[in-house]
């Protein structure tokens, strides 16, 4: 709109030039290129797109978050912390009077995608805070100064923003942190520096502004990396751990975001919570979403258990492809899933979820299984049982056509680090060791004899199912996709045959 | 559309502002000093004032009582310094008197030739001879930059102003 103003108070600058026999050309020019300069140095700021820039444009309560705490599903632990923490916020007499220092930044850290953003509106929304917010790579120019210009605009706005809403409290929310406060090092750019002073500054509170308290919060993925300046307290003085869901918060997420959509009875939102073990909650939403597409695309008027199962396909293995496999290719495809699926179930009973013969993403077949219960510690049994599955395949393979093939070089990835995990968790032949000291030779050793050994036992295991191989083999090319109770059925069914 | 009328609206303000402006100025800085020198002259009235940004043209209108040969030339630099930048052109409004008209139409050819040739000490007796000639009454000036003009029958007058370089036009034969 600003741009829209300026053009129009230029165009009749030039008009009156020209009424006064002056040749306004030399001064359009001029003007030109003032703009390119500006809009070339700080684009973003000049034409509204920043986001305190778009606060301070917002009229009335816009600028004051609807999303409330109990709008996000999960994260329980995360949101009293917060709620702790931002009361310092809502009763500041009372902590005046126990001569309690307030409260300067909160720093939400956690993987992509739990909702980190969503609690900073939600803060905003709990303290009734103008809420203003940037992201830290539009702090990033290659011209030195102007990251620190933004922050201190960022800043100004969020107050003026506040005043304007009549708000006695605004909420700047810095996504993405790390890309600004990351560690400072000799070899750094200034650029960045300052970008960093400027932040600290503004966080001493050195440009207090009575009328409004400020309170910083961020967000990163990577805390590990942030300079120790911002995370002493004064300045980040809560850190506050957004973590993945457990089954629980997952169940909670899903029943938000299913609300809107027309559930079919057959649904269980509590299994799909389950199947979903490791998914955030952006990649929950995503699912739901996903569901609805599908169930859109098949004229279904419910969303169906199948439509559930093919999204959680699509969220964790990517879209279908239409690589079309020669029949040789596809029946060992079908084999090594096969190989998987059965060393799963025998080592997890009940635990597979589902056996697919359709490419996905890079995977020209795949087994999902689900851990039956979150889990966060491992014994042996257990990443041995991995380790199995993981063989599996490809020992299908060697089986039963006789020959292995490059598709198992995942598998042997994934197995070959469950087999580094147990040398270094001290459960394997050589006991405690210091991972650091050990050569790579010695740990090469350990995990190829673990390997091999599981290797036999994978072979052996699965000599014993080998008539099994044949039908199943001929049904899951028919059907292409077997769920895991389908599987099972088909199992026990040829098994007592 | 709304981008359209800040757009529209923003250029009708700032015209208006600036168009407002300089015409508020003209008329503090230059029409209002010019009717007030005029005023002081006794037998002048401006018929017309013209202020642009690159010049001022004046009609004038003098009573045959005006004592224009001694008169006028010191009003004309006073006209010229208020003007400031601008070129100022005088238009003198002569009434039509077709006996005038003659003469001065008679007189233009040789004054006309004594300016382009400089050749000046001409100019006095070739209005003599045409006043003889139509029975008139003269007054003849000259300074650095006109020459005056003034013939005169009974209560009939008819001035002119003609400039000594040829490619300057501060006052116009009307």
């Amino acid at each position: 709109m600003f741009l829209y103003l300026m053009t129009g108070v230029g165009l009749a600058v030039a008009l009156f030039l020209i009424f006064l026999g002056v040749n306004p050309f030399p001064l359009v020019v001029l003007l030109a290129m003032v703009w390119l300069v500006t809009s070339l140095q700080g684009g973003r700021i000049s034409q509204g797109s920043f986001g305190a820039k778009k606060a301070a444009n917002n009229k009335g309560s816009s600028t004051i978050p609807t999303t409330r705490f109990e709008e996000i599903g999960g994260q329980e632990h995360a949101k009293t912390e917060l709620k702790e923490a931002l009361d310092f916020l809502l009763h500041h007499e009372r902590m005046e009077a126990y001569g309690i220092r307030p409260i300067k930044g909160i720093l939400l850290a956690g993987p992509p995608g739990t909702g980190k953003t969503l609690m900073a509106k939600a803060a905003a929304h709990y303290t009734d805070s103008v809420f203003v917010s940037a992201s830290g790579s539009e702090f990033v120019e290659k011209y030195v100064g102007v990251g620190a210009q933004r922050i201190r605009r960022l800043f100004q706005d969020a107050r003026k923003a506040a005043k304007k809403n009549r708000k006695k409290s605004a909420i700047v929310f810095i996504d993405e942190i790390d890309v600004i406060g990351g560690k400072r090092e000799g070899g750094q750019q200034r650029e960045y520096d300052q970008t960093l002073n400027q932040l600290l500054t503004e966080m001493d509170g050195i440009y207090v502004d009575g009328d409004v308290r400020m309170l910083i919060m961020a967000a990163t993925n990577r805390k590990e990396m942030l300079d120790p300046a911002l995370l002493r307290p004064g300045r980040f003085d809560r850190h506050i751990l957004v973590d993945l869901p457990d089954k629980q918060a997952r169940l909670q997420i899903l029943t938000l975001h299913a609300r809107n959509k027309p559930l079919s009875p057959d649904v269980s939102l509590d299994k799909v919570a389950q199947d979903t073990f490791g998914f955030s909650g952006a990649q929950l939403e995503s699912l739901t979403n996903e569901a609805a597409i599908y169930a859109l695309r098949q004229g279904s008027e419910q969303l169906e258990p199948a439509h559930f199962q093919a999204a959680i396909d699509k969220v964790m293995m990517g879209e279908k492809t239409d690589r079309k496999a020669a029949h040789d290719e596809k029946l060992r495809v079908a084999i090594h899933e096969l190989g998987h699926a059965i060393m799963a179930e025998l080592v997890q009973p009940g635990s597979v979820s589902s056996v697919a013969l359709s490419p996905r993403g890079q995977a020209l077949g795949y087994v999902r299984q689900h851990p039956g219960q979150d889990r966060y510690l491992y014994t042996k049994e257990q990443l041995e049982g991995r380790i199995r599955v993981c063989l599996a395949g490809a020992a299908a393979e060697q089986l039963v056509l006789g020959s292995k093939s490059t598709g198992a070089q995942n598998d042997y990835e994934q197995a070959n680090r469950y087999a580094r995990g147990l040398v270094q968790s001290g459960l394997s032949e050589r006991g405690i060791i210091d991972a650091e000291l050990i050569a790579k030779s010695e740990l090469h050793e350990t995990t190829t004899k673990i390997l091999n050994e599981l290797q036999t036992r994978t072979e052996q295991q699965l000599a014993s199912y080998l008539p099994l191989f044949e039908e199943c083999t001929a049904i899951l090319m028919r059907k292409e996709v077997l769920n895991g109770d389908e599987f099972r059925q088909l199992l026990r069914e040829k098994a007592s045959a | 559309m709304r981008q359209a009328k800040v757009l529209v609206g923003s250029l009708l303000v700032t015209l208006v502002v600036l168009m407002g402006g300089f015409l508020a100025s003209q008329w503090w800085f230059v029409t209002k000093p010019i009717h007030q020198t005029l005023d002081q002259q006794s037998g002048l009235h401006p018929a017309k004032i013209n202020v642009m940004p690159t010049e001022v043209r004046l009609h004038l209108y003098i009573n045959p009582t005006y004592d224009f040969i001694q008169r006028y030339p010191r009003l004309l630099d006073k006209l010229e310094q208020t003007a400031g930048h601008r070129k100022l052109t005088v238009v003198l409004d002569n009434p039509r008197y077709p006996e005038l008209e003659q003469a001065w139409s008679d007189l233009q050819f040789a004054l006309r030739e004594a300016v382009v040739t400089k050749r000046y000490t001409l100019i006095p007796d070739a209005v003599k001879q045409v006043a003889r000639q139509h029975r008139l009454t003269y007054k003849v000036r000259i300074d650095e930059r006109f020459v005056y003009v003034e013939l005169q029958q009974a209560d009939r007058t008819w001035r002119q102003v003609v400039p000594l370089q040829t490619d300057r036009a501060e006052a116009l034969p009307s």
